[in-house]
């Protein structure tokens, strides 16, 4: 499958790259390392005139701790420099993991951060090409007015499958999202609609620069469940991360946070886990109450591989894993 | 070479083991460093001068008729070439994905373009892809009956009642002429339903409602109904294998140009460069003595590039049109998955009675499967072992989801798995270790027993089988199980027809070449060993050309027939040439060719090695002209055979299954394997090992799933089509069978045995470790929590 034939625009600025954005507004496509936009476009599903390669942007390439405390990520920065960062594996541990769990040792060269956040959504009926599309009549997500998961419905439920943002999501993170008129920083939590085709807040001509991770939510203890068929590149099917701050294994829980992936249109924190976990030691039966809890946020959809009714159920038992897990640090 | 001086000895046969220093030794590949390197060229790596980009039209619907075609935008998009209308109004289509028309224009872009500016429009027709359900009704079990339905009845021995009955209510179409009456009595026909027959209703016939199932006659063995009287244990199981498809990492097709004077260049991805020129000649209008087949290497085939498929005629075809341009039409990735090449299903209901002490008494199976538009029959069941009683039944079905093409061991890892898993059912029922329970069984494998009893003692070393095998459910505490199970198979392989040319250089250079193709199983090597063994010379010092169809014809590979034919042909064509060298350098050795041998780079008097020549001075004794010779196998005017037929392997399987998700994993896999004379220890190893990955691949991942609402292939890439990556290759043990009662049978093909029995041994590995069956490869996660709750099989797509 062919690219189509696009101008490529390669920046050095934020300045610059968010001018072009402006400039060509709807017509154009950011492109960070394009292991999910290019195999996109070939399929068709986008055909932008105008590529934005952000890549040149060097200061976006950087993992800064900051003077005030806390951590400064680049949107460039690859999934492998997160890998690799020491600090994070000892402050954040539950993003390092999260990140290790992506595709494979190249992709993780290539993808980005920002990439990741800002993945587009993924359905069985979507991520096919233009012609397989064209014969089953398009669906709400691209071209088309149907949706073959929830037939009848208007709301699109494709999946958010990206692996790093519930680990973001569970650390508080927030986000820098550079526009024509400056910055802005929001929750990471604001930036998802919960729908699959319209899936970001995030303007037209704006682009997102930085994520940035509080001082006071280093050293919580952090794991991550994914759920997956196959050992080696896989998306993710389910996935869970969980943030635990206790003083010791069996100690009360002082502050937590559950967060699921892959089961709904985005990403999303689990309501009351906290509470559930809040001021007690961490057993198998609270573990078993936050699956329970994570299940009833979870909506999976026929979007991918494996019945809805299964992945629902393994978010229960992988929410209770990585529980027990970032309990047992 | 081994002497060549005794006379009653014919001068074709393997070297004894004490006189082989090459053969069945371990030698790499000669093509690995530039395979590893990425400087061999694959037919996608050809990029003549002009090339053209091809790229067909496909139907989007499962069935379809075709009911006019608009090339004309197409036609005037700057850079199209050539556009060729493959199936045009009229033709009616049975599976998505089918060729319709193929472009041909200077780049994939433009070629995209222009397949999308062609107007096809459809008449939809019903299509059906629903072939692991249990078929419910074929054709004759509705309406008035035929003389064929009747026919068919009575092949499928459905009971005198059944049949009464059905006549009784529906009536008959013909009058039954005396004749009819007569025949179908001497056939065992019973009186009382003649009669009912007789004095049936006679209705006209009704256009009968087109059904995809047709019912296969029915075999029977023995006595089953007596057997199943007489046994102590029955046990009963569903087992299945679904639809796989090839998945070659090189997709279909070819670069074809077509010349002046009608001769054509072939660059194609084929197991087969000696066998496709016939098969193009005559769509293509021209002799095949006028197609040039050429091709280095290729990324897989398994049994799917056989044929030049409409994708190469097309290429030739839009070449002409083209002007001579050469074009390249290789499959997309979707495409590849979805039309080139899928491997029938199959599933059945087996019913087994046994002896308490294990005897295994009969056989009973339903079984069912598809093969696509064409029905599916029934596998080589059951399988290996000649039960004494045996009923078999088949219903064919036909459904709308590509044809077959053979893959790999065809039909016989579909029989493994509903053989050796209904045994494995039964084993456990009789609470005996399923080892034991083939062993008591094993004379009913035939001629192959004593092997299969070797290698499963190898096997139980290798694995640890008789000290770590637990009875059925590991009761160890924990969501994680473990299980072993095992499996065991067997396979042809003799040699193909296959002919070679030696030149010997009076400079001592030595060129084979032949038509034949190196699969990436080493080929290539082989044949080189076999050479380089019996003229005595290093593997660097001959020239092997092989992939081109002016080369002397050998055979395709299919049916693990190449290691035979070409090492067969080798031997022989080598030992032509040697015999002439030896004629030349005699004299100067005062000696008779016949007291020559030739090894270590020297050719020397066999009694007195210290007479001797370098290879280099005694081929300077041929002349001014070369020396050829041939090899040719089989030679029946020079016997004997230098290859053989019949190969047995066993393979056991260790998993831990995480009963709380489902997820399988194997921690390891033992192969034993026999292919009678090992050439090279090496490649034959890693053929295993690269079975035993294809097999885990098959039984945890592999399934061509098809949207009943749309009849198209949901997973055709390989983000859902998976196959094994490196996470997923557990521990992998191989061990060939050598030695005494081994080489003497001869060369065997080893391509397709060990990949038969890693379903089998992977699914009995995983009841083994939950304590149930989980009855329907692949062994998705989602179907091992059904079969752990014992809920309805899902189908969920994975
Ligand atoms: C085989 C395969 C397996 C994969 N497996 C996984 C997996 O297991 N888990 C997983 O999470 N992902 C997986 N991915 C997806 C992908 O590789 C990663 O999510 C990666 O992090 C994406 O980053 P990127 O820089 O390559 O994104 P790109 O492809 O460059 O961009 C992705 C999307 O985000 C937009 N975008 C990128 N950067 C910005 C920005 N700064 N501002 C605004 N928009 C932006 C792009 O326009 C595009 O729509 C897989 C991909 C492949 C091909």
């Amino acid at each position: 499958m062919a690219l189509s034939e696009f101008q490529l625009f390669r920046p050095k600025t934020i300045q610059s790259a968010v001018a072009l954005l402006a400039q060509h507004k709807g017509d154009i496509q950011v492109l960070a390392g394009g292991t999910d936009l290019l195999p996109s476009m070939r399929q068709k599903l986008f055909a932008p005139k105008y590529v934005l390669d952000i890549r040149g942007v060097e200061e976006l390439k950087r993992i800064r701790v900051l003077a005030g405390g806390g951590l400064e990520i680049g949107a460039l920065v690859t999934l492998s420099q997160i890998e690799d960062s020491e600090f994070i594996r000892r402050n954040y541990p539950v993003l390092r993991k999260a990140a290790m769990t992506i595709a494979s040792p190249i992709l993780r060269n290539m993808g980005t951060i920002g990439g990741n956040i800002c993945l587009d959504t993924r359905c069985l009926w979507y991520n096919q090409s233009y012609a397989w599309r064209t014969s089953c009549g398009f669906c709400i997500k691209k071209d088309g007015s149907l949706c073959h998961v929830a037939p009848g419905g208007s709301k699109c439920w494709a999946v958010f499958s990206g692996d790093t943002p519930p680990a973001l999501l569970c650390l508080g993170a927030e986000i820098e999202i550079a526009g024509p008129g400056g910055t802005r920083r929001i929750a990471l939590a604001d930036l998802y609609t919960g729908l699959g085709d319209t899936r970001l807040k995030i303007a037209k001509d704006e682009m997102l620069t930085r994520v940035f991770i509080r001082e006071s939510m280093s050293g919580y203890r952090g794991a991550y469940q994914k759920l997956r068929v196959r050992g080696s590149i896989d998306y993710p099917l389910a996935g869970v991360a969980v943030i635990v701050k206790s003083s010791g294994r069996h100690a009360p829980v002082q502050d937590a946070k559950v967060a699921i992936t892959a089961v709904n249109p985005s990403p999303m924190l689990v309501v009351g886990a906290d509470h559930a976990l809040i001021g007690r030691a961490v057993d198998e039966h609270i573990a078993t109450v936050v699956g329970e809890l994570a299940a009833r946020t979870a909506k999976p959809l026929t979007t991918s591989a494996l019945t809805p009714e299964y992945r629902r159920e393994m978010i229960k038992v992988f929410a209770k894993r990585a529980v027990l897990e970032a309990a047992a640090g | 070479m081994s002497p060549v001086t005794d006379k009653d000895k014919t001068p074709y046969s393997w070297p004894d083991a004490k006189d082989r220093s090459v053969i069945g030794s371990r030698v790499s590949r000669v093509d690995g460093p530039s395979k590893s390197s990425g400087r061999a060229k694959y037919t996608y790596d050809y990029n003549p001068e002009g090339l053209l980009f091809g790229l067909m039209v496909r139907s989007p619907y499962a069935h379809c008729k075709v009911k006019s075609v608009d090339t004309s935008a197409a036609e005037k998009m700057a850079g199209v070439k050539a556009v060729k209308v493959v199936q045009g109004p009229g033709s009616e289509i049975f599976w998505a994905g089918d060729d319709i028309v193929g472009v041909a224009a200077v780049d994939e872009g433009t070629a995209e373009d222009a397949v999308r500016a062609i107007k096809v429009e459809y008449e939809v027709l019903p299509h059906m892809v629903d072939d692991w359900s249990e078929p419910k009704s074929a054709q004759e079990d509705t309406g008035p009956l035929s003389m064929d339905d009747l026919i068919n009845m009575f092949q499928n021995q459905v009971p005198d009642e059944d049949v009464i009955a059905r006549v009784k209510r529906d009536g008959i179409t013909f009058q039954p002429a005396q004749e009819f009456l007569d025949a179908a009595g001497k056939e065992g026909v019973d009186k009382s339903v003649l009669a009912a027959i007789r004095t049936a209703q006679i209705k006209p016939a009704v256009q009968k409602p087109k059904s995809p199932f047709k019912k296969q006659a029915a075999k029977t063995q023995g006595d089953p109904a007596a057997a199943f009287k007489e046994s102590e244990v029955v046990s009963e199981g569903l087992y299945g294998v679904p639809v796989i498809t090839h998945c070659c990492l090189e997709p279909h097709g070819a670069v074809a140009a077509w010349g002046p004077g009608d001769h054509i260049e072939v660059q194609i991805s084929t197991q087969n460069v000696s066998g496709m020129a016939g098969q193009m000649a005559e769509p293509l209008g021209i002799p095949a003595s006028n197609i040039h087949m050429q091709q280095q290497n290729v990324g897989g085939g398994f049994g799917s590039k056989f044929s030049p498929d409409r994708w190469a005629i097309v290429a030739a075809q839009l070449s002409k049109q083209a002007g001579g341009a050469p074009v390249k039409m290789m499959l997309e990735r979707r495409a590849e998955l979805e039309v080139a090449g899928a491997r029938p299903s199959a599933f059945a209901r087996v019913k087994l009675g046994a002896k308490k002490d294990g005897e295994l008494l009969v056989w009973q199976s339903s079984s069912w499967g598809t093969g696509g538009p064409g029905g599916g029959g029934m596998p080589p069941i059951p399988y290996v072992f000649d039960v004494p009683n045996q009923r078999l039944e088949h219903t064919s079905v036909a459904t709308n989801g590509g044809p077959a093409r053979a893959w790999r061991a065809p039909n016989h890892p579909q029989a493994a798995v509903l053989t050796l898993c209904a045994f494995d059912d039964m084993a456990a029922k009789l609470n005996m270790d399923p080892m034991a329970f083939l062993l008591k069984n094993i004379e009913m494998t035939g001629p192959r027993a004593k092997t299969y009893t070797e290698e499963f003692a190898k096997a139980d070393e290798l694995m640890g089988w008789k000290s770590r095998w637990h009875a059925r459910g590991d009761k160890t505490a924990g969501p994680i199980k473990r299980g072993m199970g095992l499996s065991l198979h067997t396979w042809g392989g003799r040699g193909h027809a296959s002919n070679c040319d030696f030149t010997v250089y009076p400079d001592g250079a030595v060129e084979i070449k032949m038509g034949t193709q190196d699969l990436g199983t080493g080929t290539r090597t082989a044949i080189l060993m076999v050479a380089a063994e019996t003229l005595g010379i290093p593997i660097d010092q001959i020239k092997l050309l092989i992939g081109d169809s002016k080369y002397p014809v050998s055979g395709g590979s299919g049916g693990s027939t190449t290691i035979g034919g070409v090492s067969s042909s080798t031997r022989r064509g080598a030992v032509n040439a040697l015999k002439q060298v030896f004629a030349k350098a005699a004299p100067a050795l005062n000696a008779t060719p016949d007291q020559l041998s030739a090894k270590g780079g020297k050719v020397f008097v066999t009694a007195d090695p210290s007479r001797s020549l370098s290879w280099k001075e005694a081929c300077a004794r041929i002349g001014a002209m070369p020396i050829t010779s041939q090899g040719k196998n089989p030679n029946k005017q020079e016997p004997p055979d230098l290859t053989n037929s019949g190969a047995g392997g066993v393979q056991m399987a260790d998993v831990s299954v995480d009963t709380e998700t489902g997820i399988v994993t194997v921690n390891k896999m033992v192969a034993v394997q026999d292919c009678g004379l090992v050439i090279n220890l090496k490649t034959a190893e890693s053929q295993c090992y690269g079975a035993l990955i294809m097999g885990i691949s098959y039984a945890l991942y592999e399934e061509k799933v098809l949207d009943p609402v749309t009849g198209r292939m949901l997973n055709a890439d390989m983000e859902h089509y998976r196959l094994a990556g490196y996470g997923d290759i557990p521990e992998l043990v191989v061990h060939m069978m050598t030695g005494k009662g081994y080489d003497e049978r001869g060369v065997i093909g080893l391509g397709e045995p060990p990949v038969i029995s890693p379903g089998a041994a992977i699914s009995n590995a995983v009841a083994n470790a939950i304590g149930v069956r989980v009855p329907f490869l692949p062994l998705t996660p989602d179907r091992v929590l059904s079969a752990l709750h014992k809920t309805t099989s899902s189908k969920g797509v994975a």
